[in-house]
């Protein structure tokens, strides 16, 4: 059926188009923020690659291979995006807590905030590799296909995607958790 | 170890937020209704799809090589076929050398755990300071970068400038680029920071995309920035960037390289031309007395051809005989750009002269709307449409600028109002000296009474400026239009939030007003406007309901000026602004970005209260 909506949107028809992405959307967007860590970022990186979707739609070649181009395609406008965001200023807001918190939901949070930080500290591509895997289960193989970069790429680059995050992890450790942003920007 | 890595960023990555906006679909799809599909053969998926399944990276790079090889066959031999005439290289006014000169373009890729943006992670990362990111060009149509371990090495063409129709190779994928070289611009002076700003501040940039050979052919560029500095040829250069656009340029500002990385996964025919070396002296990059574009007082601007309205090719040539008045907007964005006087008010004042003089407007075609072409069409006048190209970069002032009847350049003037231009025209009709060009009524300016301003709320209230006097007000315009689409919403949500902040801090002493621009590109900009006020009224509680969001296109009593001029009364004025006006109904402060923070803001508006 996919292959088929695929074929009548190639041929512009929009509403076949629609029947293909909208249920695709939410699925995106959560690939989308993981890369990215900005629910605004997503949401403009996924609007242009199903714009880039639909305009380049024709030259896909294979129908079945629509749902491979379009995360790489989504992928792609992420490090877009990601590049864009460098040359924005970021504001970070403290918002006050309203209630105490037990250690262990402190540990928690800590334990995500140090994730947080080291994977912010990746290249996109990195990033892209380890959601593509990670969080959506593609084998290396698949996520070649998507990044359309040789298996052994993907696989080097989760391997060292994961070494890294141990390392940043380690060293933020020993910082204390001051990460600069300078750090941070030399990384990417 | 690693295992136990992999489980805790699986596990983090499982954590999160798994739907989207419910309406960001509707967006998205939105969008597309706005976009055209592109025949299969320009997409470079259509050709690459096939190679980067199944194939060896070694037998990858060797099919991408035999491809760059037939591509370049089969543009030499369409080449052959098809030597452009000299009329139409002038005319397009592109250059580019026969033979560029091999170079190597070194710079320092950051290593480390992540490695850079262009090299990839390498096995011994532990303790490498950098690693080496460096471009080579051989001098024979290839192009390879090239990482210090070696492990990434791409091929891709080179335009040289002896074709037309040459391919740009979706091989630049990887680093996301397209590549071309371009020598022999030679402009006579170092490219600096203050030289960035200079162009910034003019908002026609004297390097163009592509470069000139014809006079007047210049670009528009909404802003430069300067870029890294890296070694090219040998020679020390400097990057400068406009858009997606990237240049190379040495310190005696010659252009060497331009990088173009938009777009990065198309293939495209790329309309490059031979045409003359372009004299020494032609293009400056240094203001303003040894430029070019600077016309002064007797000058015979050079010549160009550019589409009317209509799409008929229009020469400047056609315009002799009787002294020329021309309406130039040469920003890509006149209503949120430089000061732009309004098509309207240009046609009113000349429509009926136009036995004495010959009227014209040159806009890029954004710079005005559908009612004032209108208008321009039922006066006579004119307008030709200038997308960048740029072969009136030479009226490189918005403002009108003075021919007289043989041709030569006389003055460009910023009237503000239709009877300053009235006066300037009598004036220049009669051979007599132009009159001083008052600020309009309609401009904010530093110890002036503020303008009379009255507009719309969103929700279609009555809003006047004046119903605030008693305590100062702060205005806020942003500059641009926030449309139903998700462009623009992030700045102007954060601008918003300061403003909210400001007004948290302050209380009712002060009386807030966001200008919502509506410059007619998006779909639904009130809408845009609602959700962004929206959003930042969850964020910041009810006060965001006190600060009054009022229509920026709607204006009356403000004689057909458009967006910035008003708010400005300075052609610099072309980033987000704050005035600040004074509980007498004086304009106190004219605040240009970087924009101050909340309390900054409430600093200020403490400095003014105390002026009193």
């Amino acid at each position: 059926v996919t292959a088929e909506l695929v074929e009548q949107a190639q041929r512009g028809d929009r509403e076949a188009f629609e029947r293909l992405v909208r249920p695709a959307y939410h699925r995106l967007y959560a690939v989308a923020f993981r890369i990215v860590r900005d629910a605004d970022q997503a949401e403009d990186a996924i609007q242009d690659g199903i714009v880039r979707c639909w305009r380049d739609l024709r030259g896909l070649r294979d129908p079945e291979r629509f749902d491979a181009w379009l995360y790489r395609l989504v992928v792609n406008a992420c490090r877009d995006q990601v590049r864009r965001a460098r040359r924005r200023p970021v504001e970070v807001r403290v918002l006050p807590m309203d209630r105490e918190s037990d250690a262990e939901e402190f540990a928690r949070l800590d334990d995500r905030d140090e994730l947080e930080r080291a994977f912010a500290r990746l290249s996109i591509e990195h990033r892209s590799a380890l959601v593509l895997t990670h969080y959506l289960g593609m084998s290396v193989a698949e996520a070649a296909a998507v990044l359309r970069v040789p298996p052994g790429t993907v696989y080097s680059r989760v391997h060292y995607a994961i070494q890294a995050t141990r390392g940043l992890i380690a060293a933020d450790r020993l910082d204390g958790g001051r990460a600069t942003d300078a750090t941070a920007e030399q990384v990417r | 170890m690693n295992e136990l890595i992999d489980r805790r960023v699986a596990a983090w990555l499982a954590d999160g937020p798994v739907r989207g906006p419910e309406d960001g679909v509707e967006r998205a799809l939105a969008a597309v209704g706005r976009t055209r599909q592109r025949p299969g053969w320009v997409v470079a998926d259509r050709w690459l799809e096939a190679w980067s399944a199944g194939l060896s990276p070694r037998t990858w790079r060797v099919a991408m090589a035999l491809l760059v090889l037939a591509l370049l066959a089969a543009v030499a031999i369409g080449v052959a076929s098809r030597k452009p005439s000299a009329e139409e290289l002038v005319r397009l006014s592109q250059a580019a050398h026969r033979d560029p000169p091999a170079f190597t373009m070194t710079t320092t890729a950051l290593a480390g755990p992540a490695g850079g943006m262009y090299c990839p992670l390498t096995p011994d990362y532990e303790g490498d300071p950098g690693t080496l990111l460096r471009f080579v060009y051989d001098g024979d149509r290839s192009f390879r970068e090239e990482c210090y371990f070696g492990s990434q090495i791409s091929e891709m063409s080179v335009t040289d400038g002896t074709t037309a129709g040459l391919w740009k190779n979706g091989a630049w994928q990887e680093t996301g680029g397209r590549f071309e070289i371009v020598t022999g611009l030679s402009l006579p002076a170092g490219v600096s920071a203050a030289t960035v700003g200079w162009l910034n501040w003019l908002g026609v940039g004297q390097l163009d995309d592509p470069p000139p050979t014809a006079p007047g052919a210049l670009t528009t560029c909404s802003k430069w920035t300067l870029g890294s500095t890296m070694t090219v040829a040998g020679r020390p250069s400097t990057e400068v960037v406009c858009g997606p656009v990237h240049y190379w340029i040495d310190d005696t500002s010659r252009l060497l390289v331009r990088i173009e990385v938009e777009d990065k996964y198309s293939v495209e025919a790329l309309e490059l031309q031979v045409g003359a070396e372009p004299a020494a002296t032609l293009f400056s990059v240094v203001p303003p007395d040894n430029v070019r574009s600077a016309l002064t007082d007797g000058d015979t601007p050079p010549d160009w051809i550019l589409p009317l309205v209509d799409g008929v090719d229009f020469a400047w040539s056609s315009l002799r005989g009787r002294p020329v008045v021309a309406l130039v907007s040469t920003t890509p964005n006149c209503a949120g750009a430089h000061a732009c006087i309004g098509l309207e008010t240009f046609a009113a004042a000349v429509g009926e002269r136009t036995s004495e003089i010959h009227a014209i407007a040159v806009a890029d075609r954004t710079a005005f709307s559908d009612r004032e072409l209108a208008a321009a069409a039922a006066a006579g006048i004119p307008v030709v449409f200038d997308d960048g190209t740029a072969a009136t970069g030479w009226l490189h002032r918005p403002g009108v600028s003075f021919f007289d009847a043989a041709g030569r350049y006389r003055l460009t003037v910023d009237p503000r109002s239709s009877t300053s231009l009235t006066a300037a025209i009598d004036a220049f009709v009669h051979e007599t000296p132009i009159p001083p060009m008052p600020p309009g009524d309609g401009t904010f300016a530093v110890g002036r009474p503020a303008p009379r301003f009255v507009t719309e709320t969103l929700d279609g209230r009555t809003f006047d400026l004046s119903s605030l006097g008693g305590k100062p007000v702060v205005v806020l315009a942003p500059a641009w239009e926030v449309s139903s689409d998700v462009r623009g919403r992030d700045a102007t949500r954060t601008l918003v939030g300061d403003l909210a902040s400001a007004h948290a801090l302050v209380g009712d002493r002060v009386s807030f007003v966001v200008i919502a621009w509506n410059q007619g590109y998006g779909s639904s900009p009130a809408a845009g406007w609602a959700e962004v006020m929206a959003d930042v009224r969850a964020e910041f509680g009810t006060s965001v309901d006190d600060i009054h969001v009022v229509k920026g296109r709607t204006y009356a009593g403000l004689d057909g000026w458009t967006a910035l001029a008003w708010i400005g009364g300075d052609p610099q004025v072309w980033e987000a602004s704050i005035v600040v006006v004074n509980a007498d109904g004086v304009v106190a402060r004219l605040l240009i970005e970087p924009l101050p923070a909340p309390h900054e803001l409430v600093e200020i508006v403490a400095e003014v209260e105390g002026e009193r």
